[in-house]
């Protein structure tokens, strides 16, 4: 490794110490498959959330999405919008929901392949705002389907996020979640 | 009690022009990695990276990019690397880089990532990219056929999970 100037990342002086502003709040990884993960008991202590992951369902065709449900609500109170690339062209898409999505964040069992993502959910325990979410997500199903895509999610609730269901789906059915698959949940200080 | 992590590895910062910079030795501590880079280049050219030095034409990845004019998609596969933008070079203008990579310690997987580029008069672009290999990763390539510039900076993080 080369070596590291540590600059800014300096411990401060006598009597300091550098604050760890983003913790590992909770990690799942299946050892069997799984039809949902749920974060749950989620502390308000943080001022951000983040999950990154990675997902493969045991079936279900090509493109796979991970979906994102928040406090049990199931109704129709998410909104989506996109922009996503799948090789061929560039693609923009909005439409209401009961779950926020991550378009390309799982994909159908593929030798090796794994689809990944990563959430950041922002002032998610912040009780005056509905909440917003960035999803940056991809995968790749053999040569056939694959794609990159950017999704901004908003869940029109002010209530305090304390839990988060996760489940994939795709051709209009829910796929078990494949053993190895792996949702961890960060908190972020602010 | 929650657990500390996005531990910072190593951070390099160029005082003179060179063609590559790799992190090795990466410690197997971690579940993902983030590579960080503000970078320039001595004159255009689209980098590149790879892991473990590895040349084999087993890399396959997929873009969305637009300059704020035009807007496209491209997807290679079978390659000897990923390319940062295949799309639009990088310059002496610097920019913006973030390289995300899953489980890159994880024996059982093809290592997937993602990466951002942003460049404030050019594309921006987002890649999700496949190393398939189920090696893990103990570093990580970042190679260009010119120069990366002297001020440019490199990081690389764990993050534990």
């Amino acid at each position: 490794m080369s070596p590291v100037p540590l600059g800014f990342w300096a411990v401060a002086g006598a009597g300091g110490g550098a604050t760890n502003s983003y913790e590992l709040i909770s990690s799942v990884i299946l050892g069997s498959d799984t039809s949902t993960i749920n974060f749950t008991s989620i502390p308000s202590t943080y001022k951000h959330l983040q999950i990154r992951w990675a997902c493969r369902t045991a079936s279900g065709g090509s493109t796979i999405e991970t979906q994102f449900q928040f406090n049990g609500d199931t109704g129709a109170n998410y909104n989506i919008h996109m922009l996503f690339g799948n090789g061929t062209g560039a693609y923009a898409d909005g439409y209401a929901a009961n779950s926020i999505s991550a378009k390309y964040g799982s994909v159908a069992a593929t030798a090796g392949a794994w689809g990944t993502g990563i959430m950041d959910l922002l002032d998610y325990s912040n009780t005056s705002k509905n909440k917003t979410a960035k999803i940056l997500s991809s995968s790749f199903y053999g040569t056939g389907d694959k794609g990159v895509a950017l999704n901004g999610g908003l869940w029109r609730n002010t209530a305090a996020v304390s839990s988060i269901l996760i489940w994939a789906n795709g051709g209009n059915a829910s796929w078990n979640m494949q053993t190895g698959s792996r949702f961890s949940l960060y908190g972020i200080k602010g | 009690m929650a657990t500390p992590t996005y531990t910072p590895l190593a951070n390099i910062t160029l005082s003179s022009a060179q063609s590559s910079v790799n992190f090795s030795s990466i410690s197997q501590a971690y579940r993902d990695l983030i590579v960080v880079m503000n970078v320039s280049l001595t004159s255009g050219q689209w980098p590149y990276y790879r892991f473990n030095n590895d040349s084999s034409t087993i890399y396959n990845y997929v873009a969305a990019y637009t300059d704020g004019t035009s807007r496209g998609s491209n997807y290679s596969a079978n390659d000897p690397a990923i390319f940062i933008d295949l799309n639009g070079q990088i310059t002496a203008t610097l920019e913006t880089i973030t390289i995300n990579i899953s489980d890159y310690s994880a024996t059982d997987k093809h290592k997937s990532c993602l990466h951002r580029k942003n460049k404030s008069d050019g594309y921006v672009n987002m890649t999700g990219g496949r190393w398939a290999s189920t090696a893990a990763i103990t570093s990580v390539n970042l190679i260009t056929t010119t120069s990366w510039a002297a001020g440019s900076t490199f990081a690389l993080y764990g993050v534990v999970a």
